[in-house]
């Protein structure tokens, strides 16, 4: 004891450790020109508003092959309104490609010149061309009211909320989603929204030992969601008393569409908090059927309506339907319902291993992913608690509900692996996380993420995971035609041409089909995880095969092709049309 | 050089500054853990005045060099007013002391499984819980918790033989029969989950979450029409495993709050008079004018009323009014009001029931309930015009509010629109097809209406057939099949029917139904229609009960960490 007592007080040898290896995800907000703060507009009230925001985007606003940012921005709440110097921010991507292949990430902020000015307090963001003019329109949910900003294609935007008819008056509405459920070639328009709050009405919430404290979701009603179908015209209507059978309530937070019963339509899944979520099945006659209950979807294993804040959809087991995978409060661990390929699910957080890392984490955003690129959909969650944790509040945290976010690795066997501690400096970085957003930012071939934080600062995850696996890049897209009025992407006469623009086409379904390795199933999205869009492009993962696949594409109104010999390691567009 | 009795001083001095370091203390030759009075600043007073009273029979009980077993106790219990208050980091080392002091007490590993389940450290939890039952193998509780815990892990082969002897130990314990569902589900051996799940079901009814299980497991035998009635019957509700250690520990807290929430589960399990003695200490904790003390004084009011003392209920009830603030929004104050304006309608007291409940909406816009009570009152009243506008309210807040459709239509028909209320039954059977209320009301409008316009016996006799055909029976839809033989002119048969439907309605004992479905028999012998679709003072639903809204909208609560 003497002598270990000696040690104690003698000086440590020099440690010769070995240099740390590449950090498979990198920050490089700050670097990168992204220098981005949410405010929440804390100031001791503890309204319930302060802990919903932000979402982010990705999108390439100004078709130049990147991906610009959107994040909204919240204000002091309270007050009638912001100072100078806040409002949701819209980013340029100006990546440049160096000699050596290398990227030097940059982004410019754009926004003043862009005529955005959206002061009010934001939410989420959807992205969506839906006038079909080829350029990616973007709608903003927020506390009081949303707004639909229409792509002028010239690096501006012009809010036509109302001639749209799509403002949602009054509407907490928080995730959004583009899709087009009834295949008319335009994109249709669902808005979750959330609680019937008003700062005036704001409920005093305390806990157990009698500090103020947020409320639970509880504490409010929730406010009924809105399905508005697209005229065609620049308009919509809302369907929504008409198309969701039995009616739609809320209070929903994360929303994501897919063909989750295989029957070529798409269907939407909105996670609703603390509430059953609810699976809306398309009749394929303009109405929705919510089977979630029947299905398996709705409540936990137990039989208990969870938290379900951040929803992604996505074919994890590789067999061909598409999965879902929910982020919740903590105790509750996160979601992962299994797809039996009809539309039927069942709750396999535990055996996947997905349960116990997330028992004292909240998670927000989230999305499957192949960030190893070896063909199997990873995880990604931000995570950021919902009232004060303590011992932060001990510590003079000002905002104490601060988390890491989590990585999980698809281990190809029906369970996951908590990779956190090998991903990066970055998870170590404890924030309020709301927003994720996933694509590939830099253009290299492996898929990025963006994260909101609520009154934090933006973080940029920049994927530099060690891998040498193939991949391949797909951009689905079908030609858009004007002729000095907006009309739907009609199918191009033979030996048609078009002007040359065209739009995304989401919900696009792809199968990857190679000689010597299973087929693997993806789709162009950008909704899902929590109040953000997404990449639309489809980034798949080879893993160490080189053979160049055929592609099998369903496209959203049904109609198939197939693309032979499709080109790996590079980002390929597809459009409709144009295979066989 | 350095003389030896120095070395072994400054040797001495490093172990001394070791230990100090790691924050142990030396006493009767244990090494116990610090436990520091932690920041108690942000917490209530009689929260704080608790921590420090058990702090210092801890700090006496160490400096009085008592004995291990009095000592383990004084760490425990100071273990536990901290883990009650969230106080997790520090009342760790509080019963891991205590655990080393009193190695042979089950509680201290007891309580440590819950804290470490808490904090999300799975591992440390399943340790923690294995301890207890190596002390108290029977433990009920403590089987239950691991057994939920293997399953979370993905062990459904670990958590199974937990669940077996929990259910051999007590087998009428619900959360013991639920856990061998889960593993049966686990397991996809549908046939045993469906077992235990109905076992679970028939012992506790109101276990309602575990509809939703039980018809996965129905659906996973392919017997979809066994699946949808059990998802119908679904409700949320937590499954509470019998843990008299956890109670204790849920009913330590000395603030309002604390007092609040075991009053409210007082209410849970319908023990109106423990929830009122609940009630009452919160109040005493509480301080006047503020909104916990008034949704304290609001709830107590419930409780009272649910105990049958109508007069205390009320008292409470107006306590909360008085003590309101001038305007704004006030959840407590909105439900007074609403409860008050429940009682004083169902007194007849018509005029003052309609101001509390305009005041109930008042105070709390989106209150559905209040707005549909005032609609009702009004129109029950003669006032449908002055109706219409609430039962549009209730309906923009919660589009899924049917009974506000049918009220709304009803008012419509008070008014004499008939074709107005038609054509807005029509469009709420369109939207809400599945409820059978809209359906029978649009057949009865149909069969009954004065306006010959409205009017269509056939397809009213269709529409009831129809639901008849379905399955769907009950007296209401009998007394509509009959109204609409009768405007079709089948007398005979509309007779039949209507006296087939008095006899149900007084064996199930609806004696007021019976006396007024004695009028249109009457009317049918006469081989006259009926031409009232309902009585004018037919209530659209019962108005919920404060102790109703009381559950749904919990006031002054976090959810615990």
């Amino acid at each position: 004891m003497l002598l270990l007592g000696l040690a104690a007080c003698a000086a440590s040898p020099k440690n010769t450790a070995p240099a740390p290896a590449a950090e498979w995800f990198t920050d490089v907000a700050q670097a990168a020109g992204l220098d981005f703060t949410h405010v929440n507009g804390m100031s001791g009230r503890f309204y319930y508003p302060e802990i919903m925001a932000p979402g982010v985007g990705l999108f390439d606003y100004d078709n130049d092959g990147d991906l610009d940012v959107y994040v909204t921005q919240g204000h002091l709440l309270g007050t009638n309104g912001p100072s100078d110097g806040t409002g949701d921010r819209l980013f340029r991507n100006d990546t440049v490609t160096n000699p050596d292949g290398t990227h030097t990430i940059h982004f410019t902020d754009v926004t003043t010149p862009s005529g955005i000015s959206l002061r009010s307090y934001g939410m989420g963001i959807a992205a969506g061309d839906f006038n079909n003019d080829g350029f990616v329109d973007l709608y903003r949910t927020g506390l009081s009211g949303a707004v639909l900003l229409r792509n002028n294609g010239d690096g501006t935007f012009t809010d036509v909320t109302k001639a749209a008819g799509v403002g949602d008056p009054g509407g907490w509405g928080v995730s959004a989603t583009f899709f087009d459920y009834d295949r008319d070639g335009w994109l249709d328009l669902f808005v979750g929204n959330y609680l019937i709050y008003s700062l005036a009405g704001d409920v005093q919430c305390l806990s157990v030992t009698g500090r103020r404290d947020y409320c639970p979701p509880n504490s409010y009603r929730a406010q009924p969601s809105h399905l508005y179908h697209n005229r065609g015209n620049g308009t919509f209507e809302d369907v929504t008393a008409k198309a969701f059978v039995n009616g739609a309530y809320g209070p929903a937070l994360g929303s994501a569409t897919a063909d989750f019963n295989n029957d070529g339509w798409i269907d939407l899944y909105v996670a609703n908090d603390g509430q059953p979520n609810q699976l809306w099945i398309n009749q394929h006659d303009g109405t929705f059927k919510d089977t979630a209950f029947l299905a398996g979807a709705a409540v936990s294993g137990t039989g208990q309506a969870e938290a379900s804040m951040g929803v992604d959809a996505g074919d994890f087991d590789n067999d061909g339907d598409e999965d879902l995978f929910i982020t919740n409060w903590l105790d509750q661990m996160n979601v992962l319902y299994l797809n039996d390929g009809a539309g039927n699910f069942e709750d396999r957080r535990a055996a996947a291993g997905l349960g116990p890392p997330s028992l004292a984490k909240t998670g927000f955003g989230a999305g499957w992913m192949d960030f190893d690129r070896d063909g199997w959909l990873d995880l990604f969650v931000a995570n950021g608690g919902v009232a004060t944790i303590e011992a932060l509040a001990r510590a003079n945290d000002p905002f104490p509900l601060k988390m890491t976010p989590q990585l999980y690795r698809n281990l190809g066997t029906g369970r996951f692996e908590d990779v956190s501690s090998r991903a990066g400096a970055v998870f170590k970085i404890a924030d309020v996380g709301r927003g994720a957003a996933f694509g590939d930012i830099d253009n290299d071939g492996d898929t990025d993420i963006i994260v909101g934080n609520t009154n934090g600062k933006l973080r940029v995850l920049v994927n530099g995971e060690p891998n040498r696996n193939h991949w391949l890049g797909l951009r689905l897209v079908a030609p858009v035609q004007r002729s000095g009025r907006l009309q739907p992407a009609d199918r191009l006469p033979e030996g048609g041409r078009h002007d040359g623009r065209v739009r995304d086409m989401l919900g696009a379904r792809v199968q990857i089909v190679r000689a010597n390795t299973p087929a693997l199933w993806r789709r162009a999205r950008a909704d899902g995880s929590y109040a953000s869009a997404n990449d639309p492009r489809v980034l798949v993962g080879l893993g160490a095969s080189a053979e160049t696949p055929r592609v099998k594409v369903t496209w959203p109104d049904g109609r198939l092709e197939e693309f032979s010999a499709v080109a790996v390691d590079r980002y390929v567009t597809l459009e409709e049309g144009t295979g066989k | 050089m350095i003389s030896g009795r120095p070395v072994r001083l400054v040797a001495l001095c490093c172990l001394v500054v070791v230990f100090a370091a790691a924050g142990c203390r030396r006493w009767a030759g244990r090494n116990l853990l610090a436990a520091p009075l932690p920041d108690l600043s942000r917490v209530d007073a009689g929260v704080q005045a608790q921590v420090r009273g058990r702090y210092e029979t801890l700090t006496r009980a160490l400096s009085d060099r008592a004995d291990a077993p009095e000592l383990a106790s004084a760490f425990g219990q100071y273990g536990m007013v901290l883990q009650a208050a969230e106080f997790y980091d520090v009342a760790e080392p509080c019963y891991l002391n205590a655990q080393k002091l009193e190695p042979d007490e089950v509680r201290w590993p007891y309580y440590l499984a819950g804290l470490y389940k808490s904090r999300g450290e799975t591992d440390k939890a399943e340790a923690a819980y294995k301890q207890a039952l190596a002390l108290r193998p029977d433990d009920l509780a403590a089987l239950i918790w691991l057994g939920r815990l293997h399953l979370d892990q993905g062990r459904p082969e670990a958590a199974e033989p937990l669940f077996v002897k929990a259910n051999s130990l007590a087998p009428r314990t619900v959360a013991a029969l639920a856990g061998l569902g889960r593993v049966a589900v686990a397991k996809r051996d549908y046939p045993q989950a469906v077992k235990y799940l109905e076992d679970a079901l028939a012992i506790d009814p109101e276990a309602e979450s575990l509809h939703a299980p039980l018809a996965a497991a129905y659906r996973g035998l392919g017997q979809l029409d066994k699946a949808q009635p059990h998802l119908r019957q679904w409700r949320n509700r937590d499954l509470p495993v019998p843990d008299p250690l956890q109670q204790e520990l849920d009913l330590l807290l000395e603030s309002a709050l604390s007092y609040e929430l075991r009053g409210v589960r007082a209410f849970e399990a319908r023990a109106w008079p423990q929830a009122v003695q609940f009630f009452r200490k919160g109040i005493e904790l509480s301080h006047e004018d503020t909104q916990l003390s008034r949704s304290l004084h609001h709830k107590l009011g419930t409780a009272l009323y649910l105990t049958g003392d109508i007069q205390g209920a009320r008292e409470q009830f107006e306590e909360v009014v008085r003590h309101a603030p001038p305007g704004g929004l006030d959840e407590a104050t909105s439900k007074a009001h609403y409860s008050l304006g429940v009682l004083l309608a169902s007194r007849g007291d018509t005029q003052p029931a309609v101001q509390h409940l305009l005041a109930a909406v008042q105070y709390q816009p989106n209150y559905v309930e209040a707005h549909m009570a005032v609609a009702d009152v009004l129109r029950r009243t003669g006032r449908g015009e002055a109706s219409l506008s609430h039962y549009r309210d209730a309906i923009a807040i919660n589009p899924r509010q049917n009974v506000a459709r049918l009220g709304y239509a009803m008012a419509l028909v008070q008014l004499r629109r008939y074709r107005e209320a038609r054509d807005w039954l029509d469009e709420s059977v369109q939207l809400y097809g599945d409820r059978p209320d809209l359906k029978i009301a649009l057949a009865r409008l149909l069969a009954t209406s004065p306006d010959a316009g409205a009017r269509d016996g056939a397809r009213a006799l269709s529409i009831a057939q129809q639901m008849f055909d379905a399955g769907e029976k009950s007296t209401a839809l009998g007394e509509t099949i009959a109204m609409a033989l009768a405007e079709q002119g089948n007398f005979a048969q509309a007779i039949g029917i209507q006296r087939d439907v008095m006899a149900a309605a007084q064996r199930a004992g609806m004696t007021a139904s019976v006396q007024r479905m004695a009028a249109n028999l009457a009317l049918y012998e006469r081989h006259q229609p009926c031409r009232a679709p309902w009585f004018e003072d037919d209530l659209v639903s019962v108005p919920t009960t404060a102790v109703t809204a009381e559950t749904s909208i919990p006031s002054s609560t976090v959810q615990p960490h």
